[in-house]
């Protein structure tokens, strides 16, 4: 049996219409008219992001390259200040290494006994320190260092003076062995070889004689101090 | 709306056609309006599933505020909306409509075009200030042109197409091509009804129009799941006993193949009458009189019923010679009693025995309702005609 075509329907498609509350016909247009409305606030808001974003990354780039030359003037200074810093802690060192001798002399003058003359106190210069960056070369282009690398310097104290006879000497040194001068001079008579302390260079008949025709004994003691330390 | 997207391509949106009813209806109400009965107009609510057909409601509901307009000043004067019970609220609504002004007859493309082409001058879309009625057309010599659409001969007023309704001098009209070329099946009705009858259910509410039919061709839908008549292949005859006229329908393959209205013959409303009158019974023993066996009022009957069965027995002459088509399988529906003396009395005069079923044999009915367990084969052909738009309406799911 194929399908009958029995419907006489006087209703034109145009004429019909839903019986859902909702009508799709109506609906649609709006929601499209929506659709475009969202999509163009959307749009509006993208727009406006990126703008902001644009006035964002230029105003970062200007910054940027503000700062790019402040950086730069403050790597300067900040290396500047290193250096001065390096300066002030060698300063430091340095002040930490000073030895006065105010004291040693007073006291010297106190424990000196008659019948002996003190040519002269002398403290050796000690040996030229090496100033220059490690595997350096000399040169005019070439800067020193600021302070020497080693941080421990010898120091020795060399009393050289004239006495009639051998006695006041020997009072001297043992003198020098009290503890008020412990804290300058290193008494280690058994210690070997140059860490001996003191140490007599030499005692020996002087060559000219005096204001009296005497001839005196002339002696050389060399004292080994307490270390200079470049410490801070 | 159009949009040009290049030079050459175009794209077009058809809004209209967006939310309308462009699939396959499942769920219709089919009503009888102007019926005339007092007990409102019968309608009856289809429902197709996949398990087949369902009657999910089927009674009297109460006719519209407003009856049907007979003028356009009528139909002008603006319309009260119709709500139908909860039960009936299907999605679509099928209407059939009875008015003195419908027509629903068998013709031929060249006579329905002679009949446009003749009144063409008068097409207006302003209402026609005359009262509109039955127009009689001229018969015409057969001719063997393809049924599918009217020829274009003369002066063309109005693009006829099956199925697609059509307006010509105030009134709307449709057609169907019939089996046998070239014959088609027209209905029509005043433009305003249609427009009334359009607008009766409101927009947003369930239901809404989907169809609009005239009573006759309504009926003719009402067979189609009938157990014997798809037992048959759909080769069958049918007639439609109605209040005031009688149809004969003949089907081939389910699909019609003939279709006129009843000469000279009343309704069953005139035949109730009679018998009355000839037995002298009240009104209301009249029905029990003619589905009872005790008292024979076929002599009553007889006037009535012979010019009926001397249609049948042409109408069957002319499709066994025409077609070779040998029909015994003949159905007679809607009348709300008396079919039996009907049967008695076609077998005695053409040795044919006329069938009429219950219009819902063959639909699944709802279980529980007692109403439907109460209706008999002649009180459920009050719903003939409701339940045929309904099926009518649902064609695409057959």
């Amino acid at each position: 049996m194929t399908a009958p075509k029995l419907h006489l329907n006087l209703l034109r498609d145009n004429e019909r219409q839903s019986s859902s509350p909702v009508r799709l016909r109506v609906m649609l247009p709006i929601l499209a008219l929506l659709a475009c409305l969202g999509c163009l606030v959307w749009w509006g808001v993208v727009a406006g992001q990126l703008i902001l974003a644009k006035t964002q990354v230029t105003s970062l780039r200007n910054d940027l390259d503000a700062k790019k030359n402040e950086h730069s003037g403050i790597l300067k200074q900040m290396g500047n200040a290193r250096e001065m810093q390096a300066e002030l802690d060698q300063l430091k060192m340095y002040a930490g290494g000073r030895r006065t001798y105010g004291s040693l002399f007073k006291e010297l003058a106190n424990v000196v006994p008659e019948g002996v003359q003190l040519m002269s106190l002398e403290i050796p210069e000690p040996a030229a320190q090496q100033l220059l960056p490690p595997g350096a070369k000399p040169g005019p282009t070439v800067r020193p260092l600021l302070g020497p690398t080693g941080t421990v310097e010898r120091v020795a104290l060399r009393i050289v003076g004239r006495t009639p006879r051998e006695t006041p000497v020997e009072q001297l040194m043992k003198s020098l062995a009290e503890p008020a001068f412990t804290n300058f001079l290193i008494v280690a008579k058994d210690a070997p070889g140059d860490q001996m302390s003191p140490r007599v260079r030499s005692f020996q008949q002087d060559a000219t004689p005096d204001e009296h025709g005497l001839r005196l004994l002339s002696f050389d003691v060399e004292y080994r101090c307490v270390e200079r330390r470049f410490e801070k | 709306m159009k949009l040009q997207l290049t030079k050459t391509k175009t794209v077009e949106i058809d809004f209209s056609r967006l939310g309308g009813g462009r699939k396959a209806l499942t769920d219709v109400t089919g009503v009888v309006l102007n019926g005339g009965d007092a007990r409102g107009c019968p309608a009856v609510r289809l429902v197709h599933k996949k398990s087949g057909w369902h009657v999910a409601a089927a009674g009297f509901i109460p006719a519209p505020l407003e009856p049907l307009p007979d003028s356009w000043d009528e139909a002008n004067k603006g319309q009260m909306a119709w709500s139908l019970p909860q039960a009936f609220q299907a999605p679509s609504a099928a209407l059939a409509v009875i008015s003195p002004h419908a027509f629903t007859r068998q013709t031929t493309p060249d006579a329905l075009t002679a009949d446009l082409v003749q009144t063409a001058p008068r097409v207006s879309s302003t209402p026609p200030p005359r009262k509109l009625g039955v127009r009689r057309l001229e018969k015409k010599p057969v001719a063997l042109a393809p049924a599918s659409a009217p020829s274009t001969a003369g002066d063309k007023a109005v693009d006829v197409k099956p199925g697609v309704p059509a307006s010509s001098d105030g009134v709307r009209f449709v057609m169907q091509p019939l089996v046998e070329n070239p014959f088609v099946v027209q209905a029509g009705l005043p433009e305003y009804q249609v427009t009334w009858l359009a607008h009766l259910l409101p927009e947003g509410r369930r239901p809404t129009a989907a169809s609009i039919q005239t009573l006759p061709s309504a009926l003719l839908a009402s067979l189609c799941e009938q157990p014997e008549f798809v037992a048959a292949g759909g080769t069958a005859f049918a007639i439609y006993v109605m209040r005031t006229a009688v149809y004969l329908a003949g089907y081939k393959d389910g699909r019609l193949i003939l279709f006129r209205s009843c000469p000279g013959v009343a309704g069953w409303e005139m035949l109730r009458e009679g018998v009355k009158l000839r037995l002298g019974l009240d009104e209301e023993m009249v029905d029990e009189i003619l589905d009872d066996a005790l008292i024979d009022p076929r002599s009553a009957m007889e006037p009535f019923v012979r010019p009926v069965l001397q249609q049948l027995e042409i109408s069957l002459d002319y499709l066994r010679s025409r077609h070779n088509l040998h029909i015994d399988k003949v159905f007679i529906m809607g009348m709300p009693s008396g079919a039996r003396y009907w049967s008695q009395m076609s077998e005695e005069a053409l040795s044919i025995p006329l069938v009429s079923p219950s219009v819902f044999k063959g639909l699944s009915l709802p279980a529980k309702d007692e109403e439907f367990a109460a209706l008999t084969p002649s009180k459920s052909q009050a719903f003939l005609a409701a339940l045929g738009a309904a099926r009518a309406a649902m064609e695409d799911n057959a």
